[in-house]
């Protein structure tokens, strides 16, 4: 998209035509204003279709008008202007209107700038340019356009009146507080015929009447100063001017070397300093009053119109995008994520092994191992007899009976309470003395073993005796004797 | 001014705007639906990792006995005390240990099994199982004519490493014969099989892949 941009500075019947691309000057012409001029310029124009146009007016037909208004805000306040507006007999063809400031007397006032220029040439040709499709953007005048530009070169007072010289004539340009108020022009034709003083005189008048009519609408008083500014070259019969200042006025000139520094040099000879001035502040964009009608306005409205749709689209679009590119790239990064894990799966063991099965293996495991733990032999037990029995000699081992079954006396069934026992049988050899000592000996033995629990002596038919003896000493003879040991449960170690 | 004015200017960027709004907005659809596939599927993946996670934790905390099984199983198996019991496999170990360890001759009666159901045989049943597992259970009367009390000893100590220790001496009696002096020895065990105790289909080799 370029940024080509015709500026037409029309001064009277001279319209100078600035085409630029950015700030770098293209082509400067020079135009008469008639119709063939045009017909060739709106050729021109059109091919660029891109470009856009604003015209720059200095004019005698300009007018401005300082109207003040009560506050009133929203679309009340928008009718009141509108009606205001529409009272003045200016508003006809280019004009608009801008608010200066807000003034606080008996009630809350607007003050507001009616601008309004009689052109019937460039108004009758704006329906063209816009049947041709050019795009018009601005049109504004020269006085508008000095509150952009005066301020970065001359230190402002709240009070200035700039005078300036151009085809038309002195224009005279009031501003208060850098908002333009007022200008008018003092043609060249009445100021043609009278002598240098008289000039003097005449433009000192002039300005004297705008500082009376500046009192008069209580836009200055009389403690404050006026700033005079001359722009350009101050002509040679005008240089008395200073001293014929109907009060005390600041006199000022801003000379053509010091806009050129600030805004370049004029690239053409039919353009002024103040003109490179003027080009400055269109291409700075400032915002200032424009006099154009909507209807003008539309072609370059409807083309930022569509500019900023097919911005609106590019940045829903990218937008659109880059959340596909995002999701996207979740999608790939999970297909990743999804293979690894697919392989993680498949180089997992795969136990054919459900719980159920674990459960049973377990209690198979559990059980096995038990029986194995309970298991005893009677290899201690024929030890302990062994050890006992072969020391004694009036005694002889006839039977052994080893036994491991339940405990009767128990409650609960379970491998601590299985009993191991030994019915140990002997036969005394000889009933003598020595057979019933060893017979205590042999008891009192196995008592003191810590492997048994109980020695018991066991009697043939008394099973449902649970004990029987005598306070006489042991009777020994021949008959087989039987004692049984009950052994102590093995000692199971604690697991926790 | 108007939409209606600015209208005939912008319909055909606006349509055109639109089409390509809408086209990709169906694109960002579709990929959103793939997306949410993927990630059904992803999640699937996961929920059988966690699966197989936790049944290979399991396996692992049951390794012990696991690796106890897999170690013994086999030997069990060759005993056939993993199968129903069998009289002839019983006469045949006797006789083949009785050979090979050059044991006293013993004489054997090897008793029907009984068949044990869960919690049928809780009076012969040695140990108390937080498992009801079935069992047999088939007794065997031994008997020895021999010139010590111990001399049975051996015999009984080769058995029990021979059947690995699932073999339980009940009763054990030793009768010194004068004249002869000899001892009759008479002792009653009592062998148990697990036929049924496996888990069907499971094949003890499978625990190799264990962790």
């Amino acid at each position: 998209m370029t940024n080509s941009h015709f500026v037409v500075l029309i001064d009277g019947m001279r319209w100078r035509v600035v085409y630029m691309r950015g700030k770098r000057f293209m082509v400067i012409r020079q135009v008469d204003a008639d119709e063939h001029s045009r017909h060739a310029l709106l050729m021109w124009w059109r091919e660029f279709p891109d470009a856009t146009i604003s015209f720059v007016t200095d004019e005698v037909a300009e007018h401005y008008h300082v109207e003040t208004i009560p506050h009133v805000q929203g679309a009340a306040g928008r009718q009141l202007l509108s009606r205001k507006l529409a009272a003045w007999p200016y508003a006809q063809g280019l004009f608009t209107a801008c608010q200066l400031d807000r003034t606080q007397a008996l009630r809350l006032e607007d003050r507001v700038l009616f601008i309004a220029l009689t052109s019937p040439a460039l108004s009758g040709w704006l329906p063209t340019l816009t049947q041709n499709a050019i795009r018009l953007k601005l049109i504004c005048t020269q006085a508008l356009l000095l509150t952009c530009w005066l301020p970065v070169m001359v230190p402002m007072s709240k009070h200035i009146v700039c005078l300036q010289y151009s085809c038309s004539g002195l224009r005279m340009s009031y501003l208060k507080d850098q908002r333009l108020f007022l200008s008018q022009v003092i043609t060249s034709q009445s100021l043609a015929v009278i002598s240098s003083d008289s000039k003097c005189i005449s433009v000192a008048e002039h300005i004297g009447q705008i500082y009376l009519y500046c009192k008069q609408q209580l836009w200055l008083n009389s403690e404050e100063s006026l700033q005079v500014l001359w722009l350009g070259k101050l002509p040679n019969d005008l240089q008395g001017l200073p001293h014929h200042l109907p009060f005390k006025a600041a006199w000022q000139v801003l000379s053509e070397h010091r806009m050129a520094d600030a805004f370049g040099q004029p690239p053409a000879a039919f353009l002024s300093a103040t003109d490179m001035a003027v080009l400055h502040a269109i291409n700075a964009r400032y915002p200032v009053p424009n006099l154009a009608p909507n209807e003008a306005l539309f072609v370059q409205s409807a083309a930022l119109a569509k500019r900023r749709l097919h911005v609106a689209g590019l940045v829903a679009t990218s937008l659109i995008l880059l959340s596909l590119a995002l999701v996207w790239h979740g999608i790939q990064a999970r297909q990743g994520l999804l293979e690894r894990d697919r392989y993680v799966l498949a180089q997992m063991p795969t136990p054919d092994l459900d719980s159920r099965a674990l459960t049973q293996l377990r209690g198979l495991t559990q059980t096995i191992e038990e029986i194995q733990s309970s298991v005893r032999m009677p290899h201690q037990a024929l030890h302990l007899a062994e050890q006992v029995l072969q020391p004694l000699v009036a005694w002889q081992l006839v039977e052994l009976t080893w036994q491991l079954s339940a405990d009767p006396t128990a409650e609960v069934e379970e491998a601590a309470h299985w009993q191991e026992t030994l019915l140990v049988g002997v036969q005394a050899t000889h009933p003598n003395k020595q057979a019933e000592d060893e017979w205590l000996q042999m008891l009192s033995h196995f008592k003191r073993l810590p492997a048994l629990a109980r020695v018991e002596v066991v009697t043939p038919g008394a099973a449902h005796i649970e004990r029987k003896g005598g306070t006489l000493p042991v009777l020994i003879d021949d008959r087989p004797m039987t004692l049984k040991l009950h052994f102590a449960p093995p000692v199971t170690e604690d697991k926790s | 001014m108007t939409l209606k004015n600015y209208w005939p200017f912008l319909s055909r960027a606006l349509m055109a705007w639109l089409a390509t709004l809408t086209l990709l907005f169906l694109g960002r659809l579709s990929l959103e639906h793939l997306r949410s596939d993927v990630q059904q599927q992803l999640d699937d993946v996961h929920g059988k990792i966690l699966q197989r996670q936790q049944q290979v934790d399991s396996l692992t905390r049951a390794h012990s006995a696991l690796h106890m099984f897999h170690q013994k199983g086999l030997r069990w198996q060759q005993l056939g005390l993993l199968s129903p019991a069998s009289a002839d496999r019983i006469e045949r170990d006797l006789v083949a240990l009785q050979q090979s360890q050059s044991l006293p001759h013993v004489m054997y009666e090897i008793g029907l099994p009984v068949v044990c159901a869960a919690g049928a045989c809780e009076s012969r049943w040695p140990v108390l199982s937080a498992e009801a597992i079935p069992f047999t259970m088939t007794p065997l009367q031994l008997r020895w004519r021999v010139a010590h009390e111990a001399d049975v000893l051996k015999w009984l100590q080769l058995l029990s490493e021979y059947y690995s220790g699932i073999l339980l001496v009940r009763q054990c009696s030793w009768k010194h014969q004068q004249p002869a002096r000899q001892i009759e020895v008479q002792c009653g065990l009592e062998l148990f099989n697990f036929p049924h105790a496996l888990p069907a289909h499971f094949n003890l080799s499978s625990l190799q892949t264990l962790p």
